[in-house]
């Protein structure tokens, strides 16, 4: 009997949201990122990143804040622990799957 | 994607993400060592031979003020680029550090004008405002050491607080000569030992 291979989370195993999380974990916790500058980083469409980032906040993975500074709306995406953890879960199982892989 | 392209993917990402948010040290070392190095040797080449001593003259002081605030240009332009659109409590610790600076020597001038005004002489006077910002500059990158967990802040602040130290003995000459090379030395010194040892 073997096991089932372990499953990949679907939130994460996206090209797009998966470098998301990898930029969002690479800062320090609790801290955000600019919507503007995560784009740049990316290299997203604004549009394309509004829909992979609302993917991960209904996960509960990342949490957005929108502010206004002098008028103009500002929005600070971070990573929430529930998608630290994901992201740490998701690398074991990779780790996993690709040992198995030989 | 497989397990394959996903880990690449990720690898890639993480190097770009820390290679775009993390503050390059030695392009912010190697203008600072370039200023002391240039603007304390030129004062120092402007002291050397009076006797007695007299202090440096305005234009050796104009240049060196030139140099250090050039420093301060180039260092917040890295630092602006890696850090823009990055908020919340690293944010704060870089803003408090930054405010230590100007305290820092604001508080040191204040001193050097209480010294000569309660009769201190001009070589003393020299001492204090060459050693002083040695020592601030090298406290404050102690600071930042321990913010940041960086050693080569530590080591450089560390370097920088026994050249003030040895370099006030030296008196208010020779202190510009090895604040020059000793304290910038130290400075490009450890610019480029960080670029060697990132190099990919």
């Amino acid at each position: 009997m073997t096991e089932p291979p372990p499953e990949l989370d679907p939130v994460i195993h996206v090209p797009a949201r998966l470098r998301i999380v990898v930029i969002l974990a690479a800062l320090p916790v609790s801290d955000s990122i600019s919507f503007s500058r995560l784009q740049e980083l990316l290299g997203l469409t604004a549009g394309n990143l509004i829909t992979h980032l609302r993917k991960l906040q209904e996960a509960g993975y990342v949490t957005s804040v929108k502010s206004r500074q002098g008028g103009a709306a500002r929005t600070a995406v971070s990573l929430t622990h529930a998608g630290r953890a994901a992201l740490q879960q998701y690398s074991a199982t990779l780790r996993q799957l690709l040992d198995q892989a030989g | 994607m497989d397990p394959q392209e996903a880990a690449a993917l990720m690898a890639a990402t993480s190097r770009q993400a820390r290679s775009a948010l993390a503050i390059r040290l030695p392009l912010v070392y190697l203008p600072w060592g370039a200023a002391w190095l240039i603007g304390l040797g030129a004062m120092w080449l402007s002291v050397r031979d009076q006797r007695p001593y007299q202090g440096p003259p305005a234009a050796a002081v104009v240049v060196l003020v030139i140099l250090l605030l050039a420093a301060v240009g180039v260092t917040m332009v890295v630092v602006t680029r890696a850090t823009r659109g990055v908020h919340g409590p690293s944010a704060v610790q870089g803003r408090i550090y930054g405010l230590s600076w100007p305290i820092g020597f604001a508080a040191l001038f204040g001193i050097e004008g209480a010294l000569s005004q309660h009769g201190a002489s001009g070589q003393v006077l020299g001492i204090v405002a060459g050693a002083g910002p040695i020592l601030v500059t090298g406290l404050i990158y102690v600071l930042g050491a321990a913010i940041w967990l960086d050693w080569s802040m530590f080591w450089l602040g560390a370097w920088l607080a026994v050249v003030a130290a040895a370099g006030a003995w030296a008196g208010p000459v020779s202190l510009l000569l090895i604040g020059a090379l000793a304290g910038g030395g130290g400075f490009l010194a450890m610019a480029g030992f960080l670029a060697l040892r990132h190099r990919p």
